[in-house]
């Protein structure tokens, strides 16, 4: 699994928590926080929750999270961890929402989360009966276990980060993850793995 | 191609340059609320000549206190947690604090986790209005306080409701959301989750050493003695240059944390973290009640 980390995470070197630090006494110093990981959080929860849901949550994560710098924990040098876990907070507040975006990808084909970033035609054509599948299982994730699992896959997270993001042990989001691939491959099925990913390669 | 790649493939279209301009402009907002400066203002040194005189005093008996201390034998047996909170409770009960003016500010130089970053002064209204930094060298800057945990007018009006019965404050600091640096979370021994935040936030609140109730000091320091545990390390290196008492919550290989005290008068030296041989230490090199933004105890 690929891990994502702040490139001047490494204590020494400018890490969040020197900016945080930073930014208690000096508030303007909290921008720094905001263009080092705007950007990823706000397509991490755009591919959650649509474009328009995600701007009043990326808004609100950092606000909240300047809010909250006076209890930052300094120790820790990558600031991820700790803002997609408030961002996680906020999208549970939009459970409904995600689910119902799921379910239209999985009943009609066409994924009204991509519409706004392809050719609508294109879309359609692109979203095929393996993304369907997904969708659907992912609709049906336990909330904790969907956390879990798309800090891994799609924010890109070790386990160990998606552990302190969700304020879980480590051993907890394993076996989240792993019980949420394991309903992945079964809803994916009987489906021919060469096909699906012939299918997938084209979308 | 496993259905973790079909995952990280599925709504992969979504661009990776989106704008957050609008969120950046909602951040800043919030910011610069914060931040606007009040005018520069020249410091007005206006302390009282009777304020210099106790605290010069204070000090002096501190010092005369300090060396005459009986060296501590090398053999001598390591003081348990108990006795040395006990006596620690004991000097706090018996320190005596004026009355703290909402004009007054506190004042507090803390030392940085990591040696390249400029170590600020700052100093918080106890009103809440007004906070004000200096870096080293620079000049002072006075902004507008902040709302958030950290106004000392909430600080001083939680320190003000704790209980004084040492078990209920304990009981209170298991349940409050945790304010310090973390020792071993998210993979605390099961079992310590409520010990560890407890420790940890009567550290945080310990830093707000010349704002708390003698009688809130003493229990905060019958508390930890009764958190499991808890032993007490001497000669602890506070990362500023320094060594004290180290209250430390000792979970083996899951961390280390330690409360720092001077081994004289018991205040506040600093909090220090120990976790798979890396140390992350925040020393506090002063910290005091003034009259003025600018001035130091």
């Amino acid at each position: 699994m690929p891990q994502q980390r702040s490139p001047l995470a490494e204590p020494g070197t400018g890490g969040d928590a020197e900016v945080i630090a930073r930014s208690r006494h000096d508030p303007e110093a909290f921008a720094v926080l905001f263009t080092r990981h705007a950007p990823a959080l706000k397509r991490y929860v755009v591919r959650r929750l649509g474009l328009e849901a995600a701007e009043d949550i990326v808004a609100e994560t950092f606000t909240a999270a300047f809010r909250q710098r006076g209890t930052y924990d300094l120790t820790r040098a990558d600031a991820r961890p700790w803002l997609y876990g408030i961002a996680t907070n906020l999208i549970g507040r939009h459970r409904r929402s995600e689910i119902t975006l799921y379910r239209a990808l999985s009943r009609t084909g066409a994924d009204p989360v991509v519409e706004p970033f392809t050719d609508r035609v294109e879309g359609r054509v692109a979203a095929g009966e393996v993304r369907g599948r997904l969708a659907a299982a992912l609709a049906a994730l336990p909330a904790g276990h969907r956390d879990a699992l798309l800090l891994v896959a799609w924010g890109e997270f070790s386990y160990e980060d998606a552990a302190r993001s969700l304020g879980v042990a480590v051993g907890t989001v394993r076996s989240r993850v792993f019980r949420a691939r394991e309903k992945l491959r079964r809803a994916l099925g009987d489906a021919d793995p060469t096909a699906t990913s012939e299918e997938y390669g084209h979308g | 191609m496993d259905e973790m790649d079909l995952l990280t493939g599925l709504r992969d279209e979504v661009p990776r340059d989106l704008d957050v301009r609008a969120e950046e402009a909602r951040l800043l907002s919030v910011v610069r609320a914060q931040a606007v400066p009040v005018g520069k203002r020249r410091a007005r040194w206006r302390l009282g000549v009777a304020l210099v005189g106790a605290l010069g005093l204070a000090a002096a008996a501190v010092t005369v206190l300090r060396a005459g201390e009986p060296p501590v034998p090398p053999s001598a047996a390591r003081p348990s947690a108990a006795t040395v909170l006990e006596d620690a409770a004991l000097v706090a009960e018996k320190s005596e604090m004026p009355d703290i003016r909402p004009d007054q500010w506190i004042y507090k130089k803390e030392g940085q986790p990591v040696p390249t970053l400029p170590v600020y002064e700052s100093w918080h209204r106890m009103d809440g209005k007004r906070t004000a930094i200096r870096e080293p060298g620079g000049e002072l800057k006075i902004g507008k306080g902040e709302k958030g945990p950290t106004n000392p007018i909430k600080t001083q009006a939680e320190l003000e409701s704790f209980p004084d019965d040492p078990d209920e404050l304990l009981a209170h600091m298991r349940t409050i959301d945790s304010r310090a640096g973390s020792i071993c979370q998210p993979e605390c021994p099961p079992g310590t989750e409520a010990d560890v935040n407890a420790f940890g936030t009567i550290q945080w609140y310990l830093k707000f050493g010349p704002i708390i109730p003698p009688e809130k000091a003493a229990a905060m320091f019958r508390a930890m003695a009764k958190i499991p545990n808890v032993r007490i390390e001497e000669n602890v290196d506070t990362g500023g240059g320094r060594t004290g008492l180290g209250v430390v919550l000792d979970l083996g290989e899951a961390g280390r944390g330690y409360t720092i005290l001077d081994p004289v008068d018991y205040d506040y030296l600093g909090w220090k973290t120990v976790r798979g041989g890396e140390v992350f230490a925040l020393p506090m090199l002063a910290s005091g009640l003034v009259d003025e933004a600018g001035q130091v105890p």
